[in-house]
This record gives structure tokens, sequence and C-alpha cells, in this order.
């Protein structure tokens, strides 16, 4: 049999086999122009879009490069549409450029050459589709030249978006404001006196994106799997651009775990960085404000008065952290910040609400990309072992089970109070390894917090309660904590080796990529974390967790079965079983 | 006019004034000059003097007009006549019929065909004569007879209507001027012919020319450039005349190739996806419905664009074909699903798709291999399948005890197992290595009447015949059954190169091996998607029962979903039965997981069944009682006063009705 891995299908999915001999030479080759889609134990399949082509087509990838890798690596002949569709996408990128204006084609009306761009279509019949059709229409209304238009600096956004849109997204070479300066340097030696250095793809990722300052670089989204240290790119980017920068995060914790970092491993001082808190004075070179800070508003309809915060300093760079979760409105204001570098960070692009263009247009083309595998095998971030544990609903419940309607019954399972018994089981099985006990309903886990004797932080807690118990936690003194969906995102927990999730929200797969990615971090010895998903047999929740289970399984993830009266929750041997 | 009934010593003797003539003045005399009256001198613009100085023409007193002078009239009536028909210059059936149709009258042509022709049409007549023309026995009934008798009968017959016998120095003279026009390029300007004898004997030149003319095998027209008159040869009989023999082709390399045995292998993927599920089928024409032959088809091993004309049936789909041959073999059955008309498969096929490839074309091959047939049939019968020869033969008449199948065998088996050049390998075949041109003197008796009803000399018709039957046997009984490759050249000619298969149909006793799916890899994953590395249809029809299919293989073709898995248990299927199907389709063993879920899908299924019953209820347990004693076999009590009773007919419903009547029991 051939040892060609690829299998190129007429959807445009690629499989990749992935005991080939060739399978990483065919895994780099594929994550230059297309989407890791799922990552199995055998096969792992890519999907190539418009997005992952624009993406290579950004990166300085040509089409014969991408037809040469699928032709020289598939194992069947290629199915000569993907072929041509690859070509058409291709070819769909690069024919707008958006570049400064030149004072020649300054309208006689202005005199501030920044506030223009010239807009140049490539192809005559193109600039005919974008200018009559659809969205982009309103955008190019004043020629100058036949197929070069002017647009007004604020409308570059907008128009990128619109772009996307329509199938043509925009080469963007204005360049950025250049942000007023701030010195930046990363420490070799952390304030807390630990050695620090840049890993190889922490600095390729870093390269890669600031593209020795050139207007090319400057954009972009930087994918890293959770506990890969994203923190630590975003730290590197701001060395290098050495601009005053607006850190955007998802939660206060988060916010604060950013500001430490960053005094831990920069050169910055305490009075450089600076967690917005809505008034002026938090307003510091590095600036760490939370979306909710952002989208906050007095009444549904009313303003959105910390939105100003973009445009209270002149940012030479904007981190997005966590992306894929990037608020609408955030959104918009996005798209008047054009002319400022921007970064995304995320563990996974893929967003429930399908606005992977939309991050694409405003944000900028994927960077840099580490497949997880990678980093596993060099030890950068802790293997995972999934184990779903199914507890019989106890009796007393079966009955109120039974007559509850669809939501109701989800609850019902997911605070079966037989749970207990088995995360207690399974702390006794890990009875050295920190763990962290993750669950949706409050009063399920406070009541497990009663049993287990550990503090419960739920959204009501304190911040000051919080960063105790997180600290707590770190340092060792806490070997278990219960915590609801706030720990979800962004909460370096380094020493979290176990995970328990007693519920969920239904069959959200970015929940549990998060609540996994709490216990990635690399740990020292075996480099092993666990993670239980404890559910109850035969109910809806168990529905669901079959969709988590795919997902995870499709992450690449050891997923295994246990029935609670087994003898042994644990998986032994750690490597995944196989029926014989 | 007829060519042969006009006085061409006439036209010898003005030849040269002609020869002086420009080939534009040459045109405008023979377009323009009228034969009997005064033709305008403008009309011929510079070319009237010219015509008028070499003595074609003379004008009028007022020099305004010219008429042809008297000697010249034959002449121009005879090259007009041959302006008329550009035999040489477009040799088609058409212009020979135009041709036949001016210089023959029907009982001419009547004669020439001889008596055996079938007396309908004129048009008809003349295309049958055309073709005979065409061939290359006409010519060579003049130029090789057995004998001089047979040649001069041979003249003597197609010498007109009544059959005027000639001499034998007569029939040799009409010999000697058709082999001295071959001898050229097969058409010689008739100044030169004429210069090739005193004009002494200009008119014996006539009288042979004239026979010549009227046998058929010499023709008069137009040279295309000069306007000069040409005598020559047909030229279509002329090529069979001067091509050499085609040489045995050698072995050809070729740039790529193509051997899946498609028709069984679409056989297969037909059947298997019918095997889950009975396809519903067109009521107009027993066709799949288009949406569902396409699904189908996209799992069709692809044939290479280069090879689809030869390997394709043009006019029909391949799920279309696919289902035809299934029908024909009865691996599928007629039948109605949800009340539609449907194909089903039947025990036969499933015990055909439970086979190995190898096992499965054998099984396709064996009933061919096995054939005692070693002629084809007659045209009536229908012999589309299971014969050695796919096609039957175009005419009635050959002998039962003929053998064409020993020499068409031992033809391509003679082939080994290079790639030859397909077109070559044909021509050779048909014009060298023919039994039929062997068998000359049993068959031209026995085909005469056929050969000749349709036009046809025996040499042409055995020549196609041949071809047309190796070929048929190439393409429909060894390409579509991987019995032979089909090979392309770098400079496009296509090759075939009989395979171990072919050599087995051929009949040959080694056993072949087929590797189509013997190494295809299939993965299940732990998402529950099953990936297939190839395509293996047995193995496809195997996954479809307990997977759902949602794509095409080679890739992601199946994925094990709950629904797939309880519809397999409905199928009745237990769960162990599940897992072997899914374990006996899949390369590496089974995930842990996915065993665990499919047990715990399996399980979860509650068994009911839906029985019509009649419901009886009474008042109270001492009538409870008294009914009891009365109910059919089959009631049971559900209740101590409610029964449940199976459906009766009329009659034994009327008798329970009566008999419970009978002991007080009314039913209300």
């Amino acid at each position: 049999m051939s040892d060609l891995p690829l299998i190129v299908q007429g959807d445009h999915t690629v499989l990749v086999e992935v005991a080939s001999p060739r399978y990483a030479e065919a895994r780099d080759a594929l994550a230059r122009f297309a989407e890791l889609v799922k990552m199995p134990e055998h096969v792992h399949s890519y999907r190539i879009t418009p997005l992952s082509i624009w993406n290579a087509c950004a990166a300085g990838m040509a089409v014969p490069e991408i037809v040469e890798v699928l032709v020289r690596l598939s194992r069947f002949p290629v199915p000569p549409h993907v072929l041509a569709e690859i070509s058409d996408y291709a070819a769909r990128f690069g024919q707008v450029t958006i570049e400064r204006c030149p004072p020649s084609l300054v309208p006689r009306q202005s005199d501030d050459p920044r506030g223009w761009l010239l807009v140049t279509i490539a192809s005559e019949q193109v600039a005919l589709v974008l200018q009559y059709g659809g969205q982009t229409g309103a955008f190019l209304e004043v020629a100058v030249a036949p197929q070069q238009y002017l647009i007004a600096a604020h409308q570059r956004g907008p128009l990128k978006r619109a772009l996307v849109r329509a199938g043509y997204p925009a080469n963007d070479v204005a360049g950025y404001t250049e942000g007023e300066p701030l010195p930046t340097r990363l420490r070799t030696t952390t304030v807390a006196g630990a050695p620090f250095a840049l890993r190889d793809y922490q600095q390729v990722a870093a390269a890669a994106f600031h593209e020795r300052g050139s207007p090319r670089g400057g954009s972009g989204v930087v994918t890293l799997p959770c506990g890969a240290g994203k923190t630590v790119v975003a730290m590197a980017i701001m060395a290098e651009t050495q601009r005053h920068t607006l850190i955007l995060t998802t939660g206060v914790t988060a916010a604060r775990q950013w500001r430490r970092e960053l005094l831990d491993k920069t050169s910055l001082a305490e009075h450089d960085v600076g967690e917005y808190d809505g008034t002026a004075p938090s307003i510091r070179p590095v600036t760490v404000a939370t979306y909710q800070m952002l989208t906050h508003r007095q009444r549904a309809d009313g303003p959105l008065p910390h939105m100003q915060l973009f445009e209270a300093a002149n940012w030479g760079l904007i981190v997005y952290d966590e992306v894929h979760v990037l608020p609408a409105p955030v959104f918009q204001m996005t798209a008047s910040l054009q002319a400022r570098r921007r970064l995304g960070l995320t563990a996974t692009l893929v967003r429930e609400d399908g606005c992977e263009e939309e991050v694409f247009a405003l944000i900028g083309p994927r960077k840099a990309d580490v497949p997880w595998k990678v980093l596993e095998r060099q030890g950068w971030i802790a293997r995972a072992v999934c184990t779903e544990v199914r507890v019989p609903l106890p009796a007393a419940l079966e009955l109120p089970y039974a007559i509850a309607d669809a939501r109701s019954r989800f609850r019902i399972a997911s605070e079966s109070e037989a749970k207990a018994a088995v995360v207690r089981r399974i702390l006794g099985e890990h009875a050295s390894e920190p763990a962290l006990i993750i669950g949706t309903y409050v009063e399920q886990l406070q009541t497990l917090a009663r049993t287990l004797d550990a503090p419960c932080l739920t959204g009501s807690t304190s911040q000051r309660t919080r960063d105790t118990l997180f600290a707590a936690f770190r340092e060792g003194r806490l070997p278990v904590l219960v915590v609801s969906k706030v720990a979800n995102f962004a909460i370096d927990l380094p020493d979290a080796a176990l995970a328990v999730q007693v519920s969920g929200t239904f069959g959200s797969r970015q929940e549990e990529a998060q609540r996994l990615g709490r216990i990635l971090r690399p740990k020292g010895g075996a480099n092993q974390a666990h993670f239980y998903n404890v559910v109850s047999a035969g109910t809806v929740e168990e529905e669901f967790a079959l969709k988590r289970q795919l997902f995870l399984c499709e992450q690449g993830y050891e997923y295994h079965i246990r029935d609670a009266a087994s003898s042994m929750l644990r998986p032994h041997p750690v490597r995944l079983e196989r029926s014989s | 006019m007829k060519l042969f009934e006009e006085n061409w010593s006439v036209l010898f003797a003005v030849l040269p004034q002609w020869a002086r003539l420009t080939p534009i003045q040459r045109g405008l005399a023979v377009t323009r000059i009228s034969l009997h009256g005064y033709t305008p001198a403008a009309s011929l613009h510079e070319a009237a003097s010219a015509l008028e100085e070499a003595g074609v023409l003379e004008y009028d007193r007022e020099k305004r007009r010219v008429s042809l002078r008297p000697e010249q009239r034959i002449a121009l009536k005879l090259l007009r006549a041959m302006h008329r028909h550009p035999v040489f210059e477009t040799p088609t059936e058409l212009v020979l019929q135009r041709y036949i149709e001016e210089h023959f009258t029907t009982e001419e042509v009547q004669a020439l065909l001889g008596s055996m022709a079938p007396r309908g049409y004129a048009a008809h007549r003349r295309l049958l004569l055309a073709r005979r023309l065409s061939g290359p026995s006409w010519l060579r009934g003049l130029l090789h007879p057995e004998s001089d008798k047979q040649l001069v009968e041979w003249v003597s017959a197609r010498h007109g209507p009544h059959r005027e016998r000639v001499s034998l120095p007569q029939a040799r003279r009409v010999r000697a001027l058709v082999e001295q026009v071959a001898a050229t390029d097969g058409t010689v300007l008739l100044t030169h012919l004429v210069a090739t004898v005193p004009e002494t004997d200009w008119a014996m030149l006539q009288e042979d020319l004239r026979r010549a003319l009227a046998c058929g095998v010499l023709f008069a027209g137009l040279d295309r450039h000069t306007l000069l008159p040409r005598v020559g040869i047909w030229v279509p009989a002329l090529d069979f005349l001067r091509k050499p023999a085609a040489p045995r082709p050698p072995a050809l390399a070729v740039a790529e190739s193509f051997g899946a045995a498609i028709t069984m292998e679409d056989m297969t993927t037909v059947l298997a996806d019918i095997a889950a599920a009975p396809a519903r089928v067109r009521a107009a024409d027993g066709a799949l419905f288009a949406r569902h032959a396409s699904q189908i088809g996209a799992r069709f091993t692809p044939v290479p664009a280069w090879a689809a004309a030869v390997m394709l049936d043009r006019h029909r789909t391949r799920a279309d074909s696919a289902v035809a041959q299934l029908l024909h073999r009865h691996f599928l059955a007629g039948a109605r699903h949800t009340d539609a008309p449907a194909v089903m498969i039947t025990a036969e096929g499933r015990s055909w798709l439970a086979l190995t490839g190898a096992q499965r074309l054998r099984a396709l091959l064996a009933p061919m291999r096995d054939d005692e047939q070693r002629v084809p049939e007659s045209a009536w019968h229908n012999t589309r399948g299971l014969h050695f020869f796919p096609l039957p033969l175009p005419w009635y008449g050959v002998p039962d005890d003929l053998d064409l199948r020993t020499p068409l065998q031992a033809l391509l088996r003679g082939l080994g197992h290079d790639f030859v050049d397909l077109e070559g390998l044909l021509q050779w075949c048909s014009e060298t290595d023919n039994p039929l041109l062997e068998h000359a003197a049993v068959l031209k008796p026995a085909l005469e009447f056929e050969l000749t009803r349709q036009g046809l000399d025996f040499e042409t018709a055995a020549r196609g015949l041949w071809f047309n039957l190796v070929k048929s046997v190439i393409e429909l009984r060894l390409l579509p059954f991987g019995g032979a490759r089909l090979g392309r050249s770098s400079d496009g000619r296509l090759a075939i190169a009989i395979t171990p298969v072919g050599h087995w149909l051929l009949g040959e006793d080694r056993e072949f091996i087929y590797t189509q799916d013997s190494d295809i890899r299939v993965v299940v994953q732990p998402n529950f998607d099953v990936v297939l590395f190839g395509t293996a249809p047995v193995v496809e029809a195997v996954l479809a029962r307990v997977a759902d299919r949602v794509g095409p293989a080679p890739g992601l073709a199946f994925r094990i979903t709950r629904t797939s898995v309880l519809r397999a248990v409905h199928a009745g299927a237990t769960t162990e039965q599940v897992l072997e199907l899914l374990a006996s389709g899949a390369t590496d063993p089974l995930p842990a997981n996915v065993v665990h879920e499919v047990r715990g899908w399996a399980a979860s299924v509650r068994r009911a069944s839906l029985v019509p019953s009649v419901l009886l209820e009474v008042e109270d347990e001492t009538t409870a009682a008294v009914v009891m004693r009365l109910l059919p076999s089959g009631a049971r009590r559900l209740t101590p006063t409610c029964f449940a009773l199976p459906v009766l007919s009329g009659k034994r419903r009327s008798a329970l009705l009566k008999s419970l009547r009978d002991r007080g029991v009314l039913i209300l």
C-alpha cells in the first residue's frame, strides 16, 4: 500500500493518516493552507476553505505550492475541481489593495493625506462586481482613476469586512499609526528568580507577526494551545514594537494574571502597567481591560462609555486575548481601529457564532499555529487523559427525571447527588494531585464543596477572595478548589493536574476545551493531567456528554468511559485501550 | 449522356488544341460555351480570342458572339460531363452514386450488381453498386482472374444489360489498360494515354476505354488544377490495390494505463448500496432516479477521460448499466418498495456480494468462459450477458460449424502480456490474420445472398466483420472485466495488454489473482468516523448495515451513530453482531469508547409488538368466567373483566356472537 498520507476529498476535506511515515511532512505542509478540523487518533481532518487559502496567500504562499503539496502527498488523484477552486480562491486574494493615499490624489477640500486611503482593484471585472454589487459599492464612490478609489481612513475596517463578505479580501498595506514609544524588553530571569527565555515556537510566532515592522506584519492572530504561552508571545511582540499597548481580556482574574506576568517577565515597572477600572488614571502605557468593562453600559440601549478607551491613548498595539470570544461591540470598535497594530490570541479559531471571517477581516490573518501534539511531544504542555464516568441516577430521582421537561431533565441529571461519591473516589485515586472541581450549577458546587471540605469559587465570590484562593492553590496550600464557569477562561493555575467536571453547559465544545485547558500547563514528573467528566448514566446528560466526547476525541485526546461501579476509575494503563 | 457511348476519338483528336489553353480558359470554355448556339463573347472575357486561336470556337461577323466549332461539340460534351462529377477530387460514395446515376441506366446497374441483387429502389441499387465498386473484389476480378475464361466472363457479364460477349483479346486489352493506369498514380491524363498509342490505334483505345468505363473499373474526370481530362481507377478501390497488408503491431510503450474491472466494480458498488435498502426506480424505464444514481456514481472507480470513450457505455449511466447487468444475472429483482417500483437484492446477489473480489470476478467470467459458443449468434438472438461473443453477427447464413472462437482466442492469447497498438492490432487481424478470409471458399457462397443484398463484397465484409468481432470482445469482454489493461502512449495512441484475467477468460487454465481491493485499509476512529483508504464495495456493503454513509470512498465514508446502530438492531442484529460487523470491516481494532457506546446504544433497545386485537369487556367476573370458555384460541385475559381477542373473520365473528348470545351475553 502507498505510504502517501493524504486523501483529498471532493468536499475540500483533506484526511491525513497519522501512521504514515510522511505524516509530519504532510502536517507541516497542510498547516500553511488548511484548517485543522479534527485530530482523532488515526486520521486527522483538515479543511481547505477560502479563509484558509487567503491566510496562506497572506503568508506569501502561492497556488502552485499548494497544488504541489496536495498532488505530491495524495494517495489518490486529487479531485480536479478542488484544485480549480483553490486557484479561484487564491485569485481573489490581492485583487483589492488598500494603501496610503499619495498626496497628489488627496481631494482639494481635504489637507490631511492621512485621512484618505487608496483602494486599487486589479481587475476591471472585479471592480465592476464590487462597485455595483452588495455592500462594497457604498465605499467605492470616489473614483480617481479606472479601478482606483479613495476612501476615508475610518472606512478601512468596514470596507475590509465588506470585502471579505464579498469574497475579495483586501491586501492591506496602508500601514499603522506608530503609537507612543515605550521601551520594553524581556527579562532573562523573572522577578521571581526563575530563568526565562522564549521557546522556539514563541520566537517564530512573534517574528511572523511583526515581520520586521513591515506593513504586511502588525496584524493577525496567533493560535497556540492552552498552556503553550500565548501571553509570552504577546510580550515578545510588545518587546518588538516598543509601543504603548492595550490588552483586552476575558475577566478580572485574567487581567490580573496578565499584569502579574508582564511585571514578572518584562522590564516594565509597576507604574507602566495598569488595570483599567473605568477611570482615566488607570490608563497606563500598558493597560489591561476586560471585554465586560468595555461593553458595560447603564441601559441595554445606552451608549458604551468605556469604548473611549481605544482612543484614550495613542496605542501602538492592541492585544485581543481569547479572540474567539470577542464580543460584537468590540468587533464594531475594532473596525475603526485598523490603523493600530492588532494581535489576536486564541487556542482555537472556531467560533460558536461562525464569525471567523470577521476575525480575519478585522484582526488579521493567522500568523502562527502550532499543533498541540507537537508541543505535547516536546513537553511544553501536559499530556491529558479524559475519562467519562457514568453514574446511575439515584432511585429517588428516577420519577422526577421521567416526568420533567427536557431542560429540567438535564439539570436533574447534572445535579445528581450520586456524583459526590464518585468525585470523592476520583480525588482519592489522585490524592497527590492538585484538583479543580468544575461545574455549572452553583448550588451543586456549594454542596460538593461542603462535602469535600473545599472552598467554592463562583461568580459572586469577591475578587479579593478569588485572588486569595487562586494564590493558595498555586502555592499548594489548597489541594482542591471547586469552581464555577468563572474559571473557564484565562486562569493560570499551573499546578492543577486534575479536573473533575460535574456539570457542563449542555454540549458546548468551547467550554470543554477551555476547562480542559486549565490543566494543560506543563507539570513536573510524568507531565500528565487527568480530566474527568462525571455524568448520569442513561440520561440526556449522557447524550450531551457524547457531543463533548466526540469533540475531545476529535481534538486528539485519549478518551475512556468507565461505569461508576468499576473497581478503578483511573484509566490503567494510561494508553488508549483497544477492544481485542 | 453516357461516357462509354460517346465517340472518344473525336476528343482524342482535339486534345492538343485544348492542351494549349490555360486552365482559366479551359474552365470558361467548359462552363460557359453553349453547345448548340451562340455565346456572348464578353462572357468569356479575354479567353474568347485564345479559344478562337486554338480552334475551339469561332466569332460571328460582328465579333460579338462566338459559337463552338462542330468538331468540338462532342469533345466539349465529354469534358462537361467529366466536370460534373469530381470523381478523383472527392471520391465519396455520394459522388460515385451521382456518377452512376448519370452514366448507367437502371438495367445496367442491375447487370453490374448481378442477378442476386435485390430489386428495389433505383437509388438503393445505385448505393449498392457504389459500395461494390469501392470494394477490393471488383478490381481483383479483372486483374487477377483464375483463368482466361473467367476474365472473359467477368468483362462480358459487366458489359451492358445484354451481357455482350467479349473476346479474350478484348478482355485482355481492357485489363492491360487498367493495369497501365494502375501503374501510374491510379489516374492518368488522357493526353498522356493517347500519346502512348499511334493515331491508327485510337479506335481500339476508344473501344477499350469505353469497355473499362462501362465495367466500372475506370472513371473519367477533369483534373482539378489543369481542367484536363483524366481517366483513372476509383480511389477507394485503388487503396485496396495499393495498400500493403497491415504488419503485426509491435509492442508499444505506454505513458499511462488503466485496468480496473469497472463493470464488476460498478456492479458491486450498486449491489452493495441496494443491499442496504431497496432502491426505487423510475416506473417509465426502470432506471435509478438521477439523484440516487449520482450518489452511487460518486463511489465508482474513476475512469480516466482518455479511457472513458472505450470503456464506458455512452448511452447509459454507469449506475444504470450496472443495474441492467445485475438484473440480467438475477442479482437484483424488481419489487415494490413503499408502494413504488424498486429493485432489491436477491439471494444470489447476496451470495455473490459475499465473495472476494477474485471470486466475484470469476463468477461473472465463468459463464462466458465455459460457454460453448464458437460463432456468434445471428442477428435475431439477444446475446447480451453470458455468451462469449458479446454481439450477434450482422447477417444470416454463417454455417453453424464454423469456429471463430479458437482463432480469436489464439490471436489475443498470442499477444502475451505486452501492450500493443489497438488500432494496429485490429487492422492487422482484419487484413492478415482473418479466419473468415481463410474460409472464403465455404463462406462466400453461403453469404452471397446476404452480402449481395447489402451491397457488400465478401472481402470487405469479412474484413469488417472480423475487425468488429475482435473489437467487441476486447471492448465488451476483456476491458470491462479487467481482462485487458488499456494504455495510452505518449503520442496519444491507445494500446491494450492482456492480463492474467484475460488469459483465463480466453481459455488458459492458470488461475488469476485480482488485487483491486485486497489492500484496503479501514479505520474506525474514536470519534465514530470510519475512514476508507481505497474503494472496497464489499467492505462498504458491510459497513453500510451498521453505519451511516457520509461520503464516497476513499476518504471519510461512514459515521457510526446511535441511529445507525439502532437500525442494525432493528434489522435483527444483536449487539455482538453489530460489533462483529464493524470489526470485520475495520483493519485495526475498534476503539474502546466506540465499543462501549455501541454496546450501550444496542442495549437501550426496548422491543414491543403491535398486535391488532379486539377488546372484549364484561360487567363482572361471573360473566367473564362464562365468556372465557367460549373465546377462540389466541384470546388473552388482560384484567379480570377484560379480554383481548384476535381479529376474527366474518364467519368466526358471527359464530362467536351467536354462542355468546346463546349463553345470555349480549354484545351491545
